[in-house]
């Protein structure tokens, strides 16, 4: 606790001795933690607009012509058992040839020859969206055809894999783009803390002859950039508080699908940017002062 | 108080000191000399362990200094009070923030320091210079800010390394006086000195370095 108190006074004196230098970091820091907080919520953003997309997707299971209707119920008991099913909508023969009238339209003459109804009745199944993994619904799939009464599964297979791939991708990107600038924030603290130890290398040496603990020396470094990290961190949240406020209030007026990449923004984004922002200075700064040995 | 036993050490392939063996009670004052780059300053660093002997052993206020952890290094110092050739003074620091630093590395308050720093000041005749940065200061009032630095933690032991380097004789003598006072009161001191004045006639043991090791000791 003294030692807190000791180090304290040292990094006031050095914040303000430093100032110039000590505010570019700390702005450096806070444009940092601001891309990476806008990269953040954009792929969570565009992921719950997948997700919902996603909620419309589904199996269409088109059953055999010669179906008994006892197979159709065991099928429904089945679907229902199964927790990766939230909905299953049953449609038969005649709303099958409703629908193709209606979607047809004035063209449903076509249809006028036929005297017997050729569609099948099928039932549609809504998966659980974060089982939206190809492979696994190609699983599901091969299943359920396996079952009796059962004709043909189909659904959209290319589209599936293709918004997976995307959610993927931008996860991955996310990670690599995020990842590296939280590198180069633990970078630019650990430059300026770098400096700061090698003008005060004589004082160091000294202290070290004195009889200063590791602790010591290295603390005012630590809370230096603990102090820059947590400022920047600061800034950050209040410039996304400032952004975020605007376009919700102002944007959103003129082009009401800007919400629609709004969808969430949780609070604890202004509690986690300062701390993230802290955790890497703070290495940045351990890496800076390195190894004391007397 | 300090103990070399069979006590070997080198520079790269130089050596300085081979197979030294002496020893230094508790409450003496004793001096240490020898021509210049005789070794007189690498026994001391030997002594604050910021040179590590190649063979034998140091013991100094009980710490064996050959099985001190890096660590722990810092607690033996705290027992050593250093009066440096090169003085260390901080620039950028007033005398009473330069002497402070001593007290400030052992998280003492602020209260007790002002006390200690004012007294110890005041008894190397510096009170008025407490505000003064070091290169305002002539170089015996230097060397009494860095004695004073090296008091006023109560060290049990107190090393100091030519602290008559380039003073006047008056000065010299002030310098000397101090350091008999601080020995008066328990503190063990070692003196490394190339100037033979400065223990003729003092009645205290003088060790000679000669030829990598301690030739003879005598009474100064
Ligand atoms: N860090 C060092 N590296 C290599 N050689 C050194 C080092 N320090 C001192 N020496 C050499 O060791 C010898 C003893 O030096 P020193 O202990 O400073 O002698 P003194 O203080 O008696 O003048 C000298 O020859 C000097 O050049
Ligand atoms: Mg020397």
């Amino acid at each position: 606790m003294k030692a807190f108190i000791y180090s304290f006074q040292s990094v006031f004196r050095s914040l303000w001795h430093e100032k110039w230098i000590n505010l570019l970091t700390i702005l450096s820091v806070s444009i940092g933690l601001s891309l990476v907080t806008a990269f953040i919520m954009l792929t969570i953003n565009m992921d719950s607009v997948i997700q919902r997309w996603a909620k419309n997707f589904g199996l269409v299971v088109y059953l055999k012509a010669n179906v008994s209707s006892a197979e159709e119920t065991s099928l429904k008991n089945l679907f229902s058992q199964d927790d990766d099913i939230i909905e299953i909508k049953y449609i038969s023969k005649e709303l099958a040839l409703k629908e193709l009238r209606a979607t047809l339209g004035a063209n449903e003459l076509i249809l006028e020859g036929l005297n017997e109804n050729p569609l099948p009745s099928s039932y549609e199944l809504t998966l659980k969206s974060n089982l939206l993994d190809p492979e696994r619904v190609k699983r599901k799939a091969s299943l359920i055809e396996h079952m009796s009464g059962v004709e043909e599964v189909q659904y959209g297979e290319k589209w599936l894999s293709s918004l997976y791939t995307i959610s993927k991708a931008m996860k991955a990107v996310t990670i690599i783009v995020g990842g590296a600038i939280f590198i180069a924030i633990a970078f630019m603290t650990y430059s300026t803390i770098k400096i700061f130890f090698y003008r005060r290398k004589d004082e160091i040496e000294t202290l070290k002859l004195l009889g200063a603990t590791r602790i010591f020396i290295r603390l005012p470094f630590l809370l230096e950039g603990l102090i820059i990290g947590l400022l920047g961190g600061i800034i950050s949240s209040l410039a996304i508080f400032g952004i975020y406020s605007f376009t919700s209030l102002k944007v959103i007026e003129f082009l009401p699908s800007v919400r629609l990449f709004m969808t969430s923004f949780p609070f604890q984004v202004y509690i986690i940017v300062p701390l993230a922002g802290a955790v890497v200075s703070v290495i940045g700064s351990l890496i800076a002062v390195g190894k004391i040995r007397y | 108080m300090i103990e070399f036993s069979n006590v070997t050490k080198y520079y790269e392939d130089d050596v300085v000191f081979k197979d030294v063996t002496f020893t230094i009670d508790k409450g003496e004052l004793a001096f240490i000399t020898g021509p210049s780059g005789a070794g007189k300053t690498t026994l001391l660093k030997l002594i604050y362990c910021d040179e590590r002997p190649d063979k034998g052993q140091i013991v100094v206020a009980g710490w064996d200094i050959g099985k001190l952890k890096q660590k722990t290094i810092p607690y033996l110092r705290r027992n050593v009070g250093i009066v440096f050739q090169d003085f260390r003074l901080l620039s950028n620091r007033t005398v009473f923030d330069n002497v402070a630093l001593a007290l400030r590395i052992h998280y003492m308050n602020a209260s007790t320091i002002k006390e200690d720093v004012t007294a110890v000041l005041k008894e190397v005749k510096l009170g008025h210079k407490a505000n003064t940065y070091p290169q305002h200061l002539s170089g015996g009032e230097q060397q009494r800010v860095v004695i004073a630095r090296a008091m006023v933690s109560k060290p049990t032991v107190l090393l100091a390394d030519e602290p008559t380097g380039n003073l006047d004789i008056d000065n010299s003598q002030i310098i000397m006086g101090l350091f008999r006072e601080i020995n008066a009161r328990g503190t063990t001191v070692l003196i490394a000195t190339h100037n033979q004045e400065l223990f003729h006639g003092t009645g205290r043991r003088v060790f000679f370095i000669k030829d990598h090791s301690i030739e003879k000791e005598g009474i100064g």
